[in-house]
């Protein structure tokens, strides 16, 4: 036997006649986009809210009655902030994977394009949490006496509990789902670059 | 291009390309389940990638390339929970077309190949040049005709030592 006969198999197989359901595989690709780009836009509108409440927070005394205007830094950093997480929104749109390329054109820019999310998820807690600290720093030294004990058993433990979940929820999602998702596309990209 | 042109090109293209998304499909996945998954997911990535088209490359090389991508990232993804050995040995696949013992058992070869050699075989089989497989999957034409070569005498090997008694 030869390769000829195991062409003439696959030659000899019919196109499935069975109609494809062409509206309805294409409303439910569109119903997925839309899910997921939902998801991602409801949670980057949840982050830089967040951010700009901070802000918002921070900038009220200063602003609007006159005093405290050191506050002003902190309510600066969380605006650049919550800047840093549009911008990054924006970043990731344009960053969408493209394919006028080869396979293993794709599988490198998705390599890189995980590397990248990586970077920017350690980079992301940083951005959240050095504005709030600066801003519960400044509270240190300038809270009314009355009202210092406030700082100490609601403000601290409530910004260590959320930067710490974050950060647990942030290394994660790079431990179990990133980092073997770059892992699995390398050794794609080393089966496919291996010279015969 | 605004949405509705493309959808009308996707329509379009799942009317010419059908034969070609279903043996992709096929190749990838075992169950009547994990095809219409991969399907769904092949799909919406060739929508997704009809914007950045230009007919510098043919529809069929483009449409290889978004499916074959998608079906080898897709396949590593399931294959964490799934014996890929034993992908075909499962529940009959309900939606097969009319039964061909030896299309099925082709179908089966091809799929204890890695995803790479998956790909290399599907183009190979479809009639695609040398020339055209480098450009689709990123290799040398030199290397191409060298997997080529070995995967021809593995299907070949297997029809001569199994085909003979199943088929």
């Amino acid at each position: 036997m030869s390769f000829d006969d195991v062409q003439s198999i696959w030659d000899s197989q019919q196109t499935p006649d069975g109609p494809m359901d062409r509206d309805g595989v294409l409303l439910s690709i569109v119903e997925k986009d839309r899910s997921l780009s939902r998801i991602s836009t409801i949670t980057d509108i949840v982050g830089t809210g967040t951010l700009l409440f901070v802000a918002a927070m921070f900038l009220r005394d200063p602003v609007l009655q006159g005093h405290d205007p050191v506050l002003i830094i902190p309510g600066i950093a969380c605006l650049g902030a919550a800047g840093f997480v549009w911008k990054w929104r924006i970043d990731r749109r344009r960053r969408q994977l493209s394919f006028d390329d080869s396979l293993m054109g794709l599988i490198n820019k998705s390599v890189d394009g995980l590397d990248d999310r990586i970077a920017h998820m350690n980079r992301f807690l940083w951005w959240f949490a050095c504005p709030n600290l600066l801003g519960l720093v400044i509270a240190l030294f300038i809270v009314d006496e009355s009202k210092r004990y406030l700082l100490y058993t609601i403000f601290i433990p409530a910004f260590c509990a959320c930067i710490g979940l974050a950060y647990w929820q942030i290394q994660r999602e790079i431990r179990l789902k990133l980092q073997p998702e770059k892992e699995r596309l390398e050794d794609l990209r080393k089966q496919l670059a291996r010279e015969e | 291009m605004n949405k509705k042109q493309q959808d009308q090109k996707l329509s379009d293209w799942l009317q010419r390309h059908k034969g070609l998304l279903l043996r992709v499909t096929r190749s990838f996945a075992a169950t009547s389940h994990d095809r219409d998954d991969l399907l769904q997911e092949v799909v919406l990535q060739v929508w997704r990638s009809i914007p950045r088209y230009t007919s510098k490359v043919a529809e069929s090389t483009w449409i290889y390339r978004v499916a074959l991508y998608t079906a080898v990232s897709w396949t590593r993804k399931e294959s964490k929970h799934n014996d890929v050995r034993n992908e075909f040995t499962g529940e009959p696949v309900a939606d097969a077309p009319a039964a061909d013992p030896r299309v099925d058992w082709l179908y089966e070869k091809i799929a204890e190949l890695d995803p790479i050699d998956r790909s290399l075989a599907l183009l190979m089989l479809d009639g695609l040049s040398y020339r055209e497989i480098s450009d689709t999957l990123g290799l040398s034409e030199n290397n191409v005709g060298v997997r080529l070569n070995r995967i021809r005498k593995q299907l070949t090997a297997k029809l001569d030592r199994e085909g003979r008694h199943e088929l």
